[in-house]
């Protein structure tokens, strides 16, 4: 596993598609508002990586991590604010300009063709990331580095395991290393064996150049490889700084929605009845800092904040 | 043996025929997701573009093919996709399903209109139809039989190759699956999947031009029918594998030369079944085949990033608009019943009594696809069902008609049902599929069967049955007529207002936003599907028999399977989720249809064209065009309404917001 991101890095003409300058950022993000339809997800998103770091993006459920990590790739379309990569302003491109800029996105849950078989699934990706002439020595890196895959070749993908899946599609990001990679909840669902063996893969690119934005739940894991991290909340970002500071802003957010959720326990109690239930409401919002209510700000596709979350 | 393959050779070109075709339908399914209705309209384009090149225009037959099957051809396919299919989200199956029906029913329509004139068929390409080539089995095959054997084996060839071996086949297998995660691999897929259109529209017409010499003349019908049919094959292999799906439509002909060899001619099997032999192959397909019940699963992993589709009937009015609306139709409706019963003139007040009747008929398309979310294309039939038990039991029990709507009503309903149990684990494209089969099925026999239908001219009033006049009671030639059409369209609306409003519609509101949370609460699934479809099936009962009271026969034409396309297509544009869509999109009907009457022939159809386009907005405007159209010219009157009607401010909160599947407010039900 680890001899893949070094034997191929060489033999990948996307090298050279984006150059960061030695220091400078691979990835700036400015002001960025996304959502889905009428549903607002991100807020004011500002942060960047630079070249060669790993970015952590941690967060509770619907803070707004994947729609970040889309938006980057432009499988969902910005509203307002700036995606720039190494100085291209890519805000506008669509998901395939991107994907040929050197941008791999590792989707959450599991990101391949169910109804090819492995081998077509690499082939698809290998062909377009690295040429038609280097398929088949990419294919035989690919198979060397998971055994499985090789085993499988002409199953249908949908066939494999959930596990074996995530394999297939790290596969497709590991063996030719793209300039910055996006991988949202790369361990999910993933034996601990098997994550250890995914992390193994992440530095090895990692050490070869390749930028990378993980977004994770695991956080502890991700930490430790991340050289900065960014803590997502509600769709605005509520801590951007070093890893290890990263934990207490973890902290501090966790206990002031224990303290709110409490607040709002109490509440009910004393009142006792339904009806102050708006109320209840009215006190987490401000409790939490948020904006307002109503379905234009909640990241609804991926469930309401809840003060308990 | 020997006789068996005399009867079994000639069904071989005759399955290839369809076997052209069904591979072109799996290719367009499988490399752009889309069911393509339109691949008959396609077909026909082509065909009698290439034969209006070649007898006006007087070119030469390449020339001429050139221009309708390698130019025109890809370029409509390219049109469709970056028009209309590109900007539906994949997860929207009924968004597509209605688009590529408006185009099936508004193409062909608007062809009538440009090019007017009856084209007799086309010579055929590369192979003499009057040589024979080859005798198999003491069977001849000439130069029809050849093209059909040959440029199917062709096609199936290269298309195999290119979806399997090629990278854009690959591609093309990929963005089916999921045109994001496709992008993410830096494929371009709005790209790959205009291609895909292109080649598929591309296969349409050279189809076209293959099938065209069969026919004696250059017209829609049959290209819509030879579809169909091959839709049978296609489902033979779950719109999946191209061979399978060439095997069976050989199959399915040599199993109808066959069998047409070994029945007597006379009887009903060989008279109205065995036309039907595809469309039973296709039902039995969508029974059995475990493949067609996944048909509409999402298969896209990144199906999230889409924004969440609406509820298919979620009709958002302020209360002030709804006042409003409901005070003019109250206006409009006293208005309407005094002229009725006044200055209208006779062959007017037809014309309106048929739109009481079309518009009964629709609302049992309100009730089955605004109320129950489910497509379905047999509502003409139904009505057939209906209307044709209705004059028989008039004709040999001397039955009043309004009473024998009742029977047939119920024995609709009771059809229904059966089609509903039959589709239970369907959704979608497999429904109507069912639906559309089943149509056929009843088309066909009730067509052919002198008994039944009565024939070309129809069932008529006999043995002094007067159809005309409501249980003896009223004078026919009075306003007789319209009053009965009338209260029975009244008696219909308010029982669907009150099924709507009360548990049922509320359940099927659930059920329409997600069936999984609905069953998940307890709602029993089959049961409130069954109980939709008996409605639908009874409503439409009713309607067909008010249309053949007014018209005084019962054609088998008037229930033409091509009509339940129609209908559909119809009242989507003008409103599938409200009664007044029925009912506006029924008058709309009758009226234009009786204004183009007054203009040159060939605008006839005219009519088909208009709702077609109106249809075609269905993925922007689910609520229909019409609809729309008066919500958005009422925001400009608001603030008047808020002046003139003080109090009806909205709840708060209540306003923009999509409302709860399907929870429709009191309001927007009034008509």
């Amino acid at each position: 596993m680890t001899s893949i991101g070094h034997s191929s890095s060489a033999s990948s003409p996307a090298a050279g598609v984006l150059t960061a300058e030695r220091g400078g950022e691979i990835l700036e993000v400015k002001n960025l508002s996304a959502g889905y339809g009428p549903y607002r997800a991100l807020f004011d998103v500002s942060f960047s990586i630079p070249a060669g770091a790993v970015v952590a993006l941690i967060g509770s459920n619907g803070a707004g991590k994947s729609t970040v990590a889309r938006t980057i790739t432009g499988l969902v379309t910005a509203t307002e604010g700036s995606v720039t990569l190494a100085g291209t302003d890519v805000t506008k491109l669509s998901a395939w300009r991107i994907a040929r800029l050197g941008v791999a996105h590792v989707v959450e849950g599991r990101g391949v063709f169910s109804s090819l078989s492995v081998e077509e699934n690499l082939v698809l990706v290998f062909r377009q990331r690295a040429g038609r002439r280097s398929v088949a020595a990419n294919l035989a890196r690919a198979y060397e580095a998971f055994p499985i895959l090789g085993e499988r070749r002409k199953q249908v993908a949908g066939t494999l395991s959930g596990g074996q899946q995530r394999l297939l599609s790290l596969a497709k990001v590991l063996v030719v290393p793209p300039k910055l990679l996006v991988a949202d909840e790369l361990s999910l669902g993933l034996a601990p064996v098997v994550v250890d063996t995914v992390y193994e893969g992440l530095e090895a690119i990692n050490r070869n150049g390749t930028a990378m934005l993980v977004v994770e739940q695991q956080v502890d894991r991700v930490l430790r490889l991340a050289s900065k991290a960014l803590v997502l909340d509600r769709g605005r970002v509520a801590y951007d700084g070093t890893p290890a500071g990263a934990a207490t802003a973890i902290d501090q957010l966790l206990s002031r929605r224990e303290e709110a959720g409490a607040r709002a326990a109490a509440l009910v109690d004393t009142t006792g009845g339904a009806e102050s239930a708006p109320q209840v409401a009215d006190m987490v919002e401000d409790e939490m800092g948020g904006a307002g209510s109503g379905l234009e700000d909640c990241p609804s596709s991926e469930g309401a904040p809840s003060p308990e979350s | 043996m020997e006789q068996f393959l005399g009867f079994a050779v000639p069904g071989i070109p005759y399955g290839c025929t369809y076997a052209l075709v069904a591979v072109a339908l799996v290719l367009t399914y499988r490399a752009t997701g889309v069911f393509n209705f339109a691949f008959a309209a396609q077909a026909y384009v082509a065909a009698l573009l290439f034969t209006a090149l070649i007898q006006s225009a007087h070119l030469s037959e390449w020339l001429a093919f050139v221009i309708a099957v390698v130019v025109v051809s890809p370029l409509l396919g390219l049109a469709f996709d970056r028009l209309l299919f590109s900007r539906i989200p994949n997860s929207n199956n009924m968004a597509k399903l209605v688009t590529s029906i408006s185009l099936l029913v508004g193409i062909p329509a608007l062809m009538q209109v440009f090019i007017p004139q009856n084209y007799y068929a086309p010579p055929s390409i590369v192979f003499n139809p009057n040589t024979v080539y080859f005798t198999l089995a003491g069977a001849p095959l000439n130069g029809l039989d050849m093209s059909a054997i040959v440029f199917t084996a062709l096609v199936l060839f290269a298309m195999g190759v290119m979806m399997r071996l090629t990278p854009l086949g690959l591609q093309m297998r990929g963005a089916v699956e999921s045109r994001r995660l496709v992008q993410l691999d830096g494929v371009n897929a709005g790209g790959v999947v205009a291609v895909a259109w292109m080649i598929s529209s591309f296969l349409a017409g050279f189809a076209g031009i293959l099938l065209a010499p069969n026919f004696s003349q250059v017209q829609a019908q049959p290209f819509l029918t030879l579809m169909v049919a091959a839709i049978a094959a296609a489902a033979c292999a779950a719109f999946r594998s191209m061979a399978v799906a060439a095997v069976a439509a050989v199959l399915i002909g040599v199993a109808t030369f066959t069998l047409q060899g070994y029945l007597p001619t006379q009887s009903f099997l060989f008279t109205s079944i065995l036309p039907s032999l595809p469309f039973l192959v296709l039902v039995g397909a969508l029974l059995f085949h475990p493949g067609m019940r996944k048909l509409d699963q999402a298969t896209d992993p990144l199906a999230s990033v889409d924004p969440p589709l609406p509820p298919l009937a979620a009709a958002v009015r302020t209360p002030a608009m709804g006042r409003v609306i409901s005070v003019l139709w109250y206006v409009v409706l006293g208005l309407f019943i005094v002229s009725m019963l006044t200055w209208i003139p006779r062959d007017w007040e037809s014309v309106l009594n048929q739109g009481l009747a079309f518009s009964t008929l629709f609302l049992s398309i309100t009730l089955i696809t605004g109320m129950g979310g489910q497509l379905s294309l047999a509502q003409a039939g139904l009505a057939g069902v209906g209307a044709f038990t209705a004059a028989q039991l008039a004709n040999h029990l001397g039955l009043p008609m309004m009473a024998g709507m009742v029977v047939g009503a119920a024995f609709a309903a009771a059809v229904a049902v059966l089609l509903a149990v039959l589709s239970l684990r369907l959704r979608g494209l497999g429904l109507a599929l069912m639906t559309l089969g089943a149509a056929l099925v009843f088309d066909n026999i009730i067509q052919s069967s002198q008994t039944l239908g009565g024939g070309s001219g129809g069932l008529g009033p006999m043995n002094n049955v007067d159809w005309g006049s409501p249980f003896g009671l009223l004078n026919p030639n009075g306003h007789a007529l319209f009053l009965a059409t009338f209260s029975v369209l009244v008696v219909v609306t308010l029982a669907i207002l009150m099924i709507r409003r009360g548990t049922v519609g509320r359940l099927l509101g659930a059920m329409r936003g997600s069936e999984t949370a609905a069953a998940g609460i307890g709602i029993n699934l089959t049961w409130q599907r069954i109980l939709i479809f008996a409605l639908s099936g009874a409503v439409a009962g009713i309607g067909g028999t008010l249309l053949v009271i007014q018209q005084g026969v019962a054609n088998p034409q008037q229930f033409n399977y091509v009509f339940s396309l129609a209908f559909v297509v119809i009242v989507v544009t003008t409103g599938v989720t409200t009664v007044e869509g029925a009912i506006q999109g029924a008058f709309g009907y009758v009226i234009i249809q009786k204004l183009l009457g007054y203009a040159p022939a060939q605008f006839a159809n005219l009519t088909f064209v208009l709702f077609a386009f109106g249809a075609l907005t269905y993925a922007q405007h689910p609520e229909g065009i019409l609809e729309f159209q008066k919500r958005r010219s009422m925001q400009r009157f608001e603030p008047l309404f808020e002046r003139l009607f003080p109090g009806s401010q909205p709840d708060a909160g209540s306003q923009g917001e999509p409302l709860i599947a399907g929870g429709l407010s009191e309001e927007a039900v009034r008509g």
